[in-house]
């Protein structure tokens, strides 16, 4: 099953089989059939060597903290269970234990450390163990963060002056006041990258003069599934590759009708030949809206599917860890489960 | 916290037998069984029914959560006579992991091609 250009046809096995169909009012097909036994005289059954030929993953573009990129000739179980992972099961750093010995800011200790909890720390969570609940903090599973911060009155701003981060010293606590306390050999460890939150300009809380904050926090490791803290990305998330098929030609005013029914750069109209005539040209950016489908005088002459096993990904990281390492580690994390279930199935047979 | 802490074990010794059970009374015969998989999902549950399905010698393969609020997914398997459900999952765990390091594999390469976009946030 590769995403090749295909012909408009109606509901025959093949195109039920590679597409999804999404009508004007229902989307049909949406289950995939590739399985043995299912269509006589294919052969579906697992072929590894089959499965490489047709697996593609091409990247499109990569910065920082975002990645998009295509991966073709995969079922969506195992694109979801991608998926899943990235948000919910590779581990990271994050703050789980805030000690407040003063804050008499206005953000309540709760409040305040649940604040704490969701800035993004930069560290690699591959050098750190899980902490047990009954283990006591190591360097190697607790990183320790001060954060001290009393508000003043600024003594060389204006009398007429109203901005407070002009008229106070500290009037905002931000992120970057968090001062990292290395533990045992952790500043040894990590004197390549020093330990910080991923960005300093994060809003903590407000102080006002007279008031302070002075709290220890610890991190610890742990997975999205336990808190969204902890979760690597913002959003990893997928869309199938919408396909649009012309039946004949759509010429004349309807073209330009046709082009408007789609977002910028899906349609061409070209002329040939006097006539103007639509062309699809970048199905991609198409947000399968299905506004064509609305127009009478369409119908029968185009029909919308997505490509089965052709997933467009985004991975959006918090910015703990570069997007291309957790596709990475993802999937590692599939492969670890897998290798898990199968020693711990072979224990449970060995004691049977 | 329980599931990562054994994933992230590589003590081949800390074996927990209690990962993967058999459902007593569901092995009437080698050719079926249903698996009881302890602090997993979807996310195995569906990728692991896939690859057995895709098994020729698998007449049923399915996953079940049974209850919301206890985290594990049963996997029922039915063969044929040329194997057995406890072949048939191990086979369908080696085909996932064959998936889980070509598409490593893949996308290292594609990584190392470099041929995409690569862009600075702060210019927006």
């Amino acid at each position: 099953m590769v995403a090749e250009k295909k012909n408009f046809k109606h509901n025959d096995v093949e195109t039920l089989r590679s597409r999804v169909i999404v009508e004007r009012d229902r989307v049909t097909s949406t289950a995939s059939t590739d399985f043995p036994h299912n269509y006589p005289g294919v052969d579906l059954a697992w072929d590894f060597e089959k499965f490489k030929e047709n697996f593609k993953i091409k990247i499109n573009r990569l910065s920082k903290t975002e990645m998009e990129f295509d991966m073709i000739g995969v079922d969506a179980a195992i694109a979801n269970a991608f998926r899943r992972i990235l948000i919910a099961e590779v581990p990271t750093m994050a703050i789980s234990n805030v000690f407040v010995m003063n804050n008499t800011s206005v953000v309540v200790d709760e409040v305040l450390a649940h604040r704490l909890g969701l800035i993004p720390i930069l560290a690699d969570p591959t050098k750190f163990d899980f902490k047990a609940k009954e283990e006591t903090p190591t360097d190697l599973n607790t990183i320790v963060f001060r954060l001290t911060a009393q508000c003043k009155h600024n003594p060389k701003a204006s009398s007429t002056e109203t901005d407070p981060l002009k008229k106070y010293i500290h009037s905002s606590v931000y992120s970057g006041d968090l001062v990292w306390d290395p533990k045992g050999d952790q500043a040894e460890r990590f004197k390549d990258c020093p330990i910080k939150p991923v960005y300093d300009d994060i809003v903590i809380t407000k102080l006002r003069p007279g008031q302070e904050v002075e709290v220890e926090v610890h991190c610890e490791k742990g997975l999205g599934q336990d808190h969204a803290k902890w979760s690597p990305v913002a959003t990893a998330a997928y869309r199938l590759m919408p396909e649009i098929l012309i039946n004949g030609e759509i010429t004349g005013e309807d073209a330009v009708k046709f082009q408007s029914c789609f977002p910028e750069g899906v349609v061409d109209v070209v002329v040939e030949n006097g006539v103007k005539k639509a062309v699809v040209v970048n199905a991609r950016k198409d947000t399968v809206s299905r506004e064509v489908l609305r127009h009478a005088e369409f119908e029968n002459k185009v029909k919308l599917t997505r490509v089965r096993d052709h997933f467009i990904f985004t991975i959006e990281s918090v910015g703990s860890i570069e997007p291309q390492d957790l596709l990475v580690q993802a999937v590692q994390v599939l492969m670890d489960k897998c290798a898990q279930v199968k020693r711990a199935l072979q224990a449970t047979l060995q004691s049977d | 916290m329980s599931a990562a802490k054994v994933r992230m074990e590589e003590d081949p010794v800390e074996i927990d037998t209690g990962k993967v059970t058999i459902v007593p009374g569901t092995m009437t015969e080698p050719q079926c069984a249903t698996f009881c998989l302890q602090d997993e999902d979807h996310t195995l549950g569906n990728a692991l029914r896939w690859t057995l399905m895709k098994n020729p010698e698998v007449d049923f393969a399915s996953y079940s959560i049974p209850h919301p609020s206890e985290t594990r997914t049963n996997v029922r398997i039915q063969t044929s006579d040329n194997t057995t459900a406890v072949d048939a999952i191990f086979k369908g765990l080696d085909d996932l992991t064959d998936i889980c390091s070509h598409v490593i594999q893949t996308f290292q390469a594609e990584l190392a091609k470099g041929e995409f976009e690569y862009y600075d946030e702060s210019a927006f």
